[in-house]
């Protein structure tokens, strides 16, 4: 009896996420459809961005290495030339809006939109213009394998935890280059993790931020679990950027009687030079997580991005380095 | 005489067309069965290509379904169309759509020209091995399967389930032993003629469709019956994962392929682009077979499964969350509580005599010294205090894991941090040594002498070790206890014993103790808590067993 009351109100949650969503349709406006034709196995990917003319030629370079076949993106207000450079992509979909970002639960309610418009039955990747996807033979199997894999074994989730890289010592990264050539230093060892029960996700906290930002309050840093590759279903929502969603079996991406699921990393390249700059705007704008806590944290210490650099920092080298030290796992995948 | 080829196709039609023209290209005769599932405008596209193939032939289309009987009727099918299309045909090799050659195909046809009456087929008598991975083993054939798995799948486990608690066994047909084995087999025209021609066929036909999975026991029973030289081997090279599933091989794998012992793989993913040009590449050449390289390849697929099924201890993880109850820490790892409160310089002469690194305020409530201590912890888990306190089992098995590899080594305060102290005793990796009453020497250099106020302290303090103690006994941790007696009248032999516990090889050294710290005076001032009515050890005396049990 109390299961199915729970059963029930995870359920009315579910509908209310869904209400949401539909309500935050009418702030996105369609700048133009992609003109590749879209294959019924293809991988399509979800983004929300704004200002990020920087970072996008070599982010969309990587996923389409990967083998992802259409971009569907949200421009929140760019105007760094994002926009332009956007519209010149023959593989991309773009809407565009200057609604609030906080307003549509920092763009997790688009995204669901632009989800359930296009993504019901394909592989979805949902990341944002920082984040590369590394998994398990990434760099000889794109996608595609993984995801047949996945769905060979009954899976339709996939986690990869958010690593924050960063520079020895701070440098430019060109445009259209490779970011983890500057940001090649990672935390390989001080993420703690906790399990909660409501939704049984997992909450994953440690990291260079937590160290630098939240030494005094560690419980307010930011959570970097993610799960950013799901095969969409129409009922499906994220409820909390790509950290938890519904129904609730999606987060369970962990083993808990011994052995280890396939999960991959997101590698973060947030911390290039123009952090410092970007967190003074974004504080301005205040439409971030918890009233921008983050951004404040980095506001008030200026010197952080210099002194993110310790002797006990790990250089990064491919992914079975990371395998290696335990922060992605094989899961079986030969 | 040519060789022969049976394809059982479900998918990737296009990629199939490139294995049949390369099997084509080197004089083969190829009868294909194409699953009638694949659609009719695929199905046409493959046909134009294969017709323009002589030594092609198409067999009648069948629905197949995994799991069943239509499975090895699509293969008499096919069989049919090879024997009687192409008599010159000697030896028959069943593949998928899927498999590719793993060495040249040159090599092939000679290694078969060389055994012209040899049946290679795995056949191995059930009940004898383990051979299946997960599932039903001799059940597949003394029980009835008349639902479908794939899409009855709760009707199918119903079923088996009631025909066992009805004890059904179905007697095979006389004449045959159950064999069973890999599915992929390599058959002599004479063998497979008289499989087919054997008058009794109707009879293991009807038993056989009401089996489950036929395709890896029929011809494997069969061949045993009517083979003249039969090898239990596969020419193909199958794996099935952890989930039951055949093991997929991709580009990266392209190195080890040509060293795996067999003439075939299965199955390769159809975007491994570089295995199909290089694998069906008519002027292949390889390398000869390397033992070690398959011993290579076979560990890696070992290494996978093993993190999928047992994980790595003591690693917590996206993938992994064990129970909070059944966390292991990764290494053994020793935990010393009480000692720097009675030894001068302990940690310089902990690290001089062992080689260890010790950390001693690695759970430090002061701010300064973890601060100090904090850099030279692996993985930058230093930190501040307060997030090592957001979460102290996870801060302790990250600890544990990053220094997996050299003999962890750190103190507790005995009495303090209760929380841990149960985590840690719960844990059959972690070795405490545990000096009882070091409290009362704080007392003793503070020369507290106020009755009042050290009743409340006393019986605080004891309080606070009991609990630490019968924690530490009742759980799995290795735990040794020593009286503060002990440790004040005979350091060495405490300290020897401990040096013997972290490094055996250096024991028995004549070596010097680290100084005492100053305890002038300390009988007096037991003697004045004793006459001022605090008995500060009498529990201890009342519970010996503590003193006694725990250390092995």
């Amino acid at each position: 009896m109390k299961n199915l009351m729970r059963h029930y109100r995870l359920r009315l949650l579910r509908k209310k996420w869904q209400i949401r969503t539909l309500l935050r349709r009418k702030d996105l406006r369609l700048v133009q459809h992609s003109a590749v034709s879209r294959t019924p196995n293809g991988i399509f990917l979800f983004s929300t961005l704004r200002n990020e003319n920087e970072r996008l030629p070599y982010f969309l370079e990587y996923y389409r290495k990967l083998g992802v076949e259409q971009f569907f993106i949200v421009d929140n207000g760019s105007t760094d030339g994002s926009h332009e450079y956007l519209k010149s992509q023959p593989d991309v979909s773009l809407w565009y809006t200057q609604a609030s970002y906080k307003r549509a639960r920092f763009g997790v309610l688009w995204i669901n939109g632009l989800l359930n418009a296009f993504g019901h039955g394909h592989w979805c990747l949902v990341v944002d213009v920082d984040e590369l996807l590394v998994y398990p033979h990434h760099k000889t199997r794109p996608l595609p394998a993984l995801t047949q894999w996945l769905e060979a074994g009954k899976i339709s989730t996939f986690s990869a935890m958010l690593l924050d890289m960063y520079a020895k010592t701070p440098k430019p990264c060109p445009r259209g280059t490779d970011p983890l050539k500057v940001l090649n230093y990672f935390d390989s060892g001080n993420y703690t993790l906790r399990r909660n029960t409501r939704f049984t996700e997992l909450w994953i906290q440690g990291g260079p931020r937590q160290r630098l930002f939240f030494a005094n309050r560690p419980a307010k840093a930011p959570a970097l679990n993610k799960i950013p590759l799901i095969k969409w279903r129409k009922h499906f929502v994220y409820i909390s950027s790509t950290h938890v969603l519904l129904p609730r079996g999606l987060n369970q991406t962990y083993e808990r009687g011994g052995g280890e699921r396939i999960c991959g990393a997101l590698l973060h390249t947030k911390f290039l030079p123009d952090m410092a700059s970007r967190a003074q705007e974004e504080l301005i704008r205040g439409q971030h997580y918890n009233n921008s806590a983050e951004y404040r944290a980095y506001s008030e210490n200026k010197n952080a991005l210099a002194e993110i650099w310790t002797p006990q920092s790990t250089r990064f080298e491919d992914w079975q380095q990371l395998e290696r030290l335990g922060l992605i796992s094989l899961g079986g995948w030969a | 005489m040519s060789i022969g080829f049976v394809l059982l196709v479900h998918e990737n039609l296009d990629r199939v067309a490139q294995l049949v023209a390369a099997l084509h290209r080197m004089g083969c005769k190829l009868a294909i069965h194409v699953d009638a599932k694949v659609p009719e405008s695929e199905y046409m596209a493959f046909r134009q290509v294969v017709d323009g193939l002589e030594s092609v032939v198409l067999a009648p289309r069948l629905h197949c379904e995994w799991g069943r009987f239509s499975l090895v009727e699509a293969q008499f099918r096919a069989v049919e169309c090879l024997l009687a299309g192409f008599p010159c045909v000697s030896h028959i090799t069943l593949l998928s759509g899927s498999c590719l050659p793993s060495r040249p195909l040159g090599e092939f046809i000679t290694f078969l020209q060389q055994n012209p009456d040899t049946d290679y087929i795995e056949s191995v008598r059930v009940g004898d091995k383990t051979w299946i991975k997960g599932g039903l083993e001799s059940e597949r054939l003394s029980l009835y399967f008349p639902f479908s798995f794939v899409r009855n799948r709760r009707i199918f486990d119903l079923f088996v389930e009631l025909q066992r608690k009805l004890g059904i066994k179905r007697k095979m047909p006389s004449g045959l032993t159950p064999h069973i084995g890999s599915q992929w087999w390599t058959l002599t025209r004479a063998t497979l003629s008289a499989i087919l021609k054997d008058p009794q066929r109707p009879v293991y036909d009807r038993y056989f469709k009401k089996c489950w999975i036929p395709d890896e026991s029929y011809f494997q029973t069969l061949a045993r019956k009517h083979s003249q030289n039969l090898k239990s081997r596969s020419l193909t090279f199958t794996r099935f994962d952890f989930r039951g599933k055949p093991m997929m091989f991709y580009d990266d794998h392209l190195r080890f392929i040509e060293h795996i012992d067999s003439y075939f793989i299965r199955k390769t993913w159809c975007g491994a682009k570089a295995l199909y040009t290089t694998l069906l590449d008519p002027d292949r050449q390889a390398a000869r077979r390397n033992p070690d390289m398959e011993t290579a390849f076979l560990a890696t697929i070992e290494k996978a499964e093993n993190r999928r099924i047992k994980g790595r201890q003591g690693l917590v993880m996206q993938g992994q969350v064990p129970r909070l109850t059944e966390q292991v820490a990764a290494a053994p790892y020793t935990v010393l509580s009480g000692f720097d409160h009675v030894f001068q310089d302990f940690p310089d002469w902990i690290k001089q005599e062992t080689g260890l690194e010790y950390f001693q305020h690695l759970f430090s409530r002061q701010r300064k010294p973890y601060q100090e201590l904090a850099p030279r912890l692996k993985g930058n888990l230093g930190g501040s205090p307060r997030l090592r306190n957001h979460n102290p089992e996870g801060f302790l098995l990250n600890f544990i894991w990053n220094q997996r590899d050299d003999d962890p080594l750190f103190a507790l305060d005995p009495g303090k941090n209760q929380r841990l102290a149960r985590f840690i005793a719960r844990d059959p990796k972690a070795r405490v040594f545990f000096i009882r009453s070091v409290w009362l020497l704080r007392l003793f250099r503070n020369n507290e002498r106020d009755i009042q106020a050290l009743q409340s302290k006393i019986s605080l303090r004891l309080r606070q070790e009991q609990a630490q103690l019968s924690a530490l006994l009742s759980g799995n941790a290795k735990v040794k206890i020593i009286s503060l007696n002990e440790i004040l009248s005979q350091p060495g032999a405490v300290l020897e014993e401990l040096v013997f516990e972290l490094r055996p090889s250096l024991a028995q050294k004549n070596r010097d103790l680290p100084v005492l710290l100053p305890r002038e005076g300390l009988e007096e001032y037991i003697e004045f808590l004793r006459d001022a009515g605090l008995n500060w050890h009498r529990e201890a005396e009342n519970s010996p067993d503590i003193v006694e049990n725990s250390y092995e």
